[in-house]
């Protein structure tokens, strides 16, 4: 199963299924709860402004990035 | 260039659009445990501390930094562990996003055993962030022509390395770091090698405006203490710069004078 094949995208650098959808529902689909502050999302090396996860589409084969802050120096 | 007659020790740090009282930023990493890394924040009586751009842990998510510093501190995202110009953009904008913060210490290192800055990616990166709008604090090496080109590029404040970072060395050219205070306009913060108090005050001593640490406070033997110690050490090097420091001489000048004295 490559993450090229239809129905896959790569989340954090690990294979998930994707029925298709919007990113909004890939917050959901990852079990995150979008309201919450603090987390940001890029796809495919762009950042997703928050204003524009219910309308931005994820398609099979898209990398998706989702961050939040740690701890760092 | 002289300084400007002002460094009291209480005077402000000013970066960006930003006032500061205290001239010490600490990291929020390496500590024993959170309540000790709380209790450091609040004994260095920083204003800003550094955080990290990683990618969510959803059996993490519970755990989140922002809600444990609450709005007490103001939160510099750091670009940390990037190798190329590319990478810390993409981090400067997520942290952007996830923090509603346009500023950014920008590290783009070099070398997994040194972290020293690789230079050329750091130019590039602090430039597209600069013009993309971010307040660019680049962390980088004690070279002067490299922090003129930073300054030139519109950063708000340089980072030139006291020595590589978590080693505790200190600062360790000293010479450097005056030439870039006198050569530099912005505001000049020293960013890692710090290992104790001392080396904080030596480099408010040579002019620097502040300092930026986190291994020397994290991994002492009491971090609460050595938070304390390091804002005193601070406020010691700032207070002594102002009072601008007796040249150096190679002989004794008598502190007691020889006019009364006895003869036999």
């Amino acid at each position: 199963m490559s993450e090229e094949s239809p129905g896959n995208i790569v989340v954090n650098g690990a294979l998930s299924s994707w029925a298709g959808g919007v990113v909004l529902d890939l917050l959901h689909h990852e079990g995150l709860n979008p309201g919450r502050k603090g987390f940001a999302v890029a796809l495919n090396g762009q950042v997703v402004s928050r204003k524009d996860w219910p309308v931005c589409q994820v398609s099979a084969g898209d990398k998706v990035e989702i961050v939040t802050m740690y701890k760092g120096g | 260039m002289p300084m400007e007659e002002k460094k009291t020790g209480n005077d402000p740090l000013i970066i960006g659009d930003r006032t500061f009282n205290s001239r010490l930023i600490l990291g929020t990493s390496r500590y024993p445990n959170q309540q000790v890394l709380l209790d450091a924040l609040e004994s260095s009586g920083t204003e800003m501390v550094t955080v990290s751009v990683r990618r969510i842990s959803i059996a993490r998510e519970g755990e989140s930094l922002l809600d444990l510093l609450g709005d007490s501190y103001h939160l510099l995202p750091n670009t940390a562990g990037c190798y190329t110009a590319c990478d810390a953009v993409l981090t400067a904008q997520l942290a952007r996003e996830a923090l509603e913060t346009n500023w950014v210490k920008v590290e783009v290192i070099g070398d997994d055993e040194t972290l020293f800055p690789d230079v050329e990616q750091l130019l590039i990166a602090a430039e597209e962030l600069v013009k993309d709008g971010f307040t660019v604090l680049p962390y980088c090496n004690d070279d002067p022509i490299t922090c003129r080109k930073l300054e030139d590029i519109g950063c708000a404040a340089i980072m030139p390395l006291g020595a590589p970072i978590g080693s505790g060395m200190g600062i360790r050219n000293p010479y450097n770091l005056r030439i870039i205070r006198e050569q530099c306009r912005i505001p000049v913060i020293v960013d890692a090698g710090v290992g104790t108090a001392s080396d904080a005050a030596l480099a408010l001593e040579l002019g620097c405006d502040g300092i930026l640490l986190n291994t020397a406070v994290a991994q002492a033997r009491n971090p609460v203490a050595m938070a304390r110690a390091m804002k005193l050490g601070v406020e010691a090097g700032r207070t002594a710069f102002g009072a601008g420091r007796i040249p150096k001489k190679l002989y004794a000048t008598a502190s007691t004078t020889f006019e009364g004295m006895i003869e036999l």
